[in-house]
């Protein structure tokens, strides 16, 4: 059952149209809410008049920051750190707006389209307030984004591993170069929505809420701090989700005013984020500045390296300094870097704020690492395979050192892997040792094909822990719970796998149900690759536990001491009398039923399940290679993607086939990040580009398909030898990018800004024009 | 808010629905009939809301209910004869991951597939490029819509 590329049980509701999402889920009786956002980016407010509104037919409620003062509170700063200068908002805002899109004002009426009116009644005024648009900037810390701090400063921290000075103070070739990573938005399909109901004389959780969140427990911790409700009184229920990607992790506003709507309405209230606001609210991800200096020996090893990284916190701390300082602990990646020194400062700019976005930090890191990698291979001379290859981590270093610190200081550690091996395979897959060949035919044709290589690590699973429940019903059949939810990686199909595995059982008698706070009472959530590590052992544990108590019951239900039987294929069968056996389903009926039916089993627990709990502080590496092959059009800076390959590392597989959509998708965001997505913004803070026929989602003409192939070293650091997947595919597409579109145009290492768009591609393509046209001249005349 | 009365048929039934006139196809398709019909952007960038309208693909976000008056509207509950091949060519390929997209993406393989035409990979890029899958990177969708054209 492990290892198998099994169909998903997921397909057969997603695939006939009955996919459970929560912006499509219709209730009787069921009212809208829609919200009135700042369209500046800094004001403040001087008056809401909402009277017009109030008075249109249909309309039930429309509260501001003063309907609700006595209950609104900020949302909970998470993920705390001892340089943090935390900002959090209001649900909504009571007089300086800190972003445009900030929620101003709440509509609840009975149909969506009377909300939509509503909105226009209100009248705000507003006076705009200067704005602060980019970190640099802030760094003046005039403006100020919050007042009441003394500067734009949210965070500042760092670390070193050796002595960087000395180290570069000694080299025969140092350099130093600034790296900006554009702005992202995460442009799920589904956008966000939330439902709530409230019901006052409800005998069980009387506020339900369902949302399409990745961390249904956590949401319901910060809910009931919000809304003034305990914990066991609300339900999240978080069903198919169409896409998370990390951004639906967080605790937006709407999380506390739907409820809010619910419980003092007494109706059940529905809110789906519209596309336009997705880009505006739904926070962002990857904005950062790095000066970065390397020093390498001539044989380009390298030696030390330094990071002065700014970045773009957006308006409020949301997430802390999370996303930089996996950035920070990232740059080195898959090298031996004997010296490594690194600054962050996160800056508070009037933008949404900046949360992790798949990679959450790690793509920015590869893209430096990379990048200055390609930049010493020109000035010494070297190949830019060779020069990797010359530093990779070999596989005898493992378990690697990094010195490095993570946030809740546990050691950096990197488990296993061999980084050489997915470096010569991915080359051999894109057909390395033929492209000169290749190009050069191009050339002749008039055409520019280059090649680019980028090798990366993975941190996955990170803990502190998930929960794995696993319970045999008297019919046999099996159900799995978990502390997550999926927003579509296959969950239900490969915790299936395993407690099929563990259990020796039909895939198909095992029935997963998860994202529901009521199936399971702690859990953590879906992010940085953690599902399959952390929920996948959680629920490896919860099955060790059942199958223990399976063969005690089942040997005391046959009358026989627990060493004289074993459990295989399914049944309890006693040792020295084979035929005597009995089904899971059988030993559960009778841990189940009333001692009436079925004598109880002495000195046995009724129930035949087990609830645990996997802890973990250790995250796990998976690594790989990613080469590409490119078509530049010299005339408009257009890229096409000719072919590319991978070969990845992630441990031990549960399912191939999902380890491998994971990956294509990665890179598919990967390849959008690094080509055509960068969120624009006019002087004044508006966005210019909140649509998807401004902001540029790659299309199925723009990614060919994927060669894939794995390495398969299994992690020590979690009993099922897994690494997560989810994140992968985002790491190393911008810099493997970047090479080939150089090695296409004879440039040196020169794009050092995501996304290399046209515009940007095209620039390049007439400088290195009007440079081999200089040298032709001079040739020439000489 | 101004009703009118349109008499269509969606998947086969014909119905007569009072529809405020200026509700789009898609939301009376999604909250009136609770069909499979997904509203991603509702300007008609994305594909997730496509329908057959007479047999042929349209946005239905970009439609008017109204608009549909006299027409037969098909939803992927309606594509009976093609649904079961796209749905094993889509499962046996692992084309989809989250399924918010999967209905429209459904709907412009059916159309792309009738009249039994066979498209090469490249044809088939071209055919679905107005549909967007922020989880996929389109691989699978491409080769199940190969698979499914052979199958057919």
């Amino acid at each position: 059952m492990l290892g198998k590329a099994i169909h998903r049980s997921e397909d057969a509701r997603l695939l006939s149209g009955k996919g459970r999402f929560v912006s499509n889920l219709q209730f009787p009786d069921m009212i809208h809410a829609a919200i009135l956002r700042s369209p500046h980016a800094a004001a403040r407010i001087l008056e809401i008049r909402t009277g017009q509104a109030r008075n249109l037919p249909g309309v039930i409620a429309v509260w501001t920051f003063a309907d609700l003062k006595d209950v609104l509170k900020p949302i909970p700063q998470i993920a705390p750190h001892p340089s943090l200068r935390p900002r959090t908002p209001y649900p909504l805002v009571d007089k300086i707006v800190h972003h445009e899109g900030e929620p101003v004002a709440i509509v609840a009426a009975e149909t969506y389209a009377v909300c939509r009116d509503a909105l226009r009644e209100i009248e705000v005024r507003y006076e705009p307030l200067p704005v602060v648009l980019d970190a640099e900037a802030g760094l003046s810390g005039s403006p100020r984004v919050h007042d009441d701090l003394a500067d734009n400063c949210a965070a500042h921290f760092g670390q070193e591993a050796g002595n960087v000075d000395a180290a570069l103070a000694d080299c025969d070739c140092v350099i130093t170069e600034r790296f900006s990573i554009g702005r992202v938005s995460a442009q799920a399909m589904e956008t966000r929505a939330v439902i709530a109901r409230f019901e006052p004389d409800a005998s069980t959780s009387r506020l339900t809420v369902w949302c399409n969140t990745q961390s249904p427990h956590i949401l319901r911790s910060l809910l009931a701090q919000q809304v003034g409700l305990p914990r066991f009184d609300i339900r999240v229920i978080a069903p198919d989700i169409g896409g998370g990607f990390g951004v639906k992790n967080r605790y937006y506003p709407e999380n506390t005013l739907i409820p809010l709507l619910a419980i003092r309405l007494g109706r059940t209230v529905k809110w789906v984020e519209s596309r336009r606001e997705s880009f505006l609210c739904t926070y962002h991800g990857r904005e950062q500045v790095h000066q970065v200096t390397l020093g390498l020996d001539k044989t380009g090893r390298i030696r030390g390296l330094r990071d002065r990284i700014l970045y773009d916190q957006g308006a409020y701390t949301t997430l802390g300094i999370v996303v930089p300082h996996i950035t920070t602990i990232s740059v080195p990646g898959p090298y031996r870097v004997p010296n490594y020194q690194v600054e962050c400062t996160a800056v508070y700019t009037h933008k949404a704020p900046s949360v992790p976005y798949r990679g959450a930090g790690k793509p920015q890191a590869c893209f430096v690492m990379e990048r200055m990698l390609d930049a010493a291979a020109a000035r010494l001379g070297i190949d830019p395979v060779e020069i990797r290859r010359r530093n990779l981590l070999q596989p005898e270093d493992f378990p690697y050192n990094t010195r490095l610190q993570d946030a809740d200081a546990t050691q950096v550690l990197y488990d296993s892997g061999d980084y050489p091996k997915c470096l010569e395979k991915v080359l051999d897959l894109i057909g390395h040792n033929s492209f000169e060949r290749e190009k050069r035919d191009a050339a002749l044709a008039g055409r520019k094909l280059g090649l680019g290589v980028a090798c990366f690590i993975e941190m996955t699973g990170r803990g502190p822990y998930e929960s794995g429940l696993v319970r045999v019903e008297p019919n046999g059949h099996i159900v799995v719970s978990a502390g997550i939810s999926s927003q579509g990686q296959g969950q239900e199909t490969t915790l299936a796998q395993i407690c099929a595995h563990c259990l020796e059982v039909e895939l198909g008698s095992v029935h997963v149900r998860l994202g529901d706070t009521a199936a399971i009472p702690l859990g953590i959530g879906v992010y940085a690759g953690r599902s399959a590590i952390m929920a996948g052992n959680a629920v490896a544990l919860a099955c060790a536990a059942v199958r223990e108590k399976l063969m005690k019951a089942g040997a005391a239900i046959l009358g026989v001491a627990p060493e004289a039987v074993e459990y295989t294929g399914g049944k309890v069968r006693e040792l020295a009398d084979p035929h005597r056996t009995l089904t899971l389903g059988e030993v559960a009926m009778r841990l189940y039923s009333p001692a009436l039916v079925f004598p109880f089993p002495a000195g046995i627990d009724p129930g035949l399940e087990a609830l645990r709990y996997y802890k973990s502080s250790r995250p796990a590496y998976s690594n790989g290679a990613y080469a590409v092959v490119v078509e530049v059009d010299p005339e408009t800076g257009h890229v096409k993607i000719v072919r590319h390959a991978l070969v990845h590392d992630c441990g031990n597989m549960i399912n191939p086939a999902v380890v491998e959509t994971q990956m294509t998708g990665g890179i598919a965001q990967g390849i959008g990040a690094s080509l055509f997505e960068e969120l624009q913004y006019g002087p004044d803070g508006r966005l210019l580009n909140a649509s998807l026929d401004s902001y540029l989602l790659p299309r199925a003409t723009e990614i060919p398909t994927l060669r894939q192939a794995h390495v398969v070293t299994p992690s020590p650091f979690n009993p099922l030898g897994l690494k997560g997947v989810g994140e992968g595919g985002t790491i190393p597409v911008a810099p493997a990018l970047a090479a080939a579109i150089e090695n296409a145009l004879g440039t040196g290492m020169k794009l050092t800004h995501v996304p290399m768009t046209p515009p940007r591609v095209l620039a390049l393509s007439l400088a290195a024009r009007e440079q081999s046209d200089r040298t032709e001249e001079a040739l020439i005349r000489s | 808010m101004q009703t009118r009365t349109v008499e269509m048929t969606v998947n086969g039934k014909t119905c007569s629905c009072s529809v405020p006139v200026t509700q789009p196809l898609a939301v009376v398709l999604r909250d009136r009939f609770r069909l499979s019909t997904s509203i991603s952007c509702g300007e008609g960038n994305c594909g997730s809301c496509s329908v057959l309208l007479d047999g042929q693909p349209v946005r239905s976000c970009l439609m008017l209910a109204v608009q549909a008056s006299g027409r037969a509207v098909t939803t992927v509950e309606g594509l009976d004869l093609q649904l079961p091949r796209l749905q094993k060519a889509f499962c046996q390929n692992h084309a989809v991951q989250c399924g918010f997209c999967a209905p429209g993406f459904t709907i412009a393989a059916a159309a792309l597939l009738q009249n039994g035409f066979r498209p090469s990979e490249a044809e088939i890029r071209e055919g679905i490029k107005g549909h967007l899958c922020r989880c996929s990177g389109y691989a699978g969708l491409v080769a199940a819509i190969l698979q499914a054209a052979a199958d057919g």
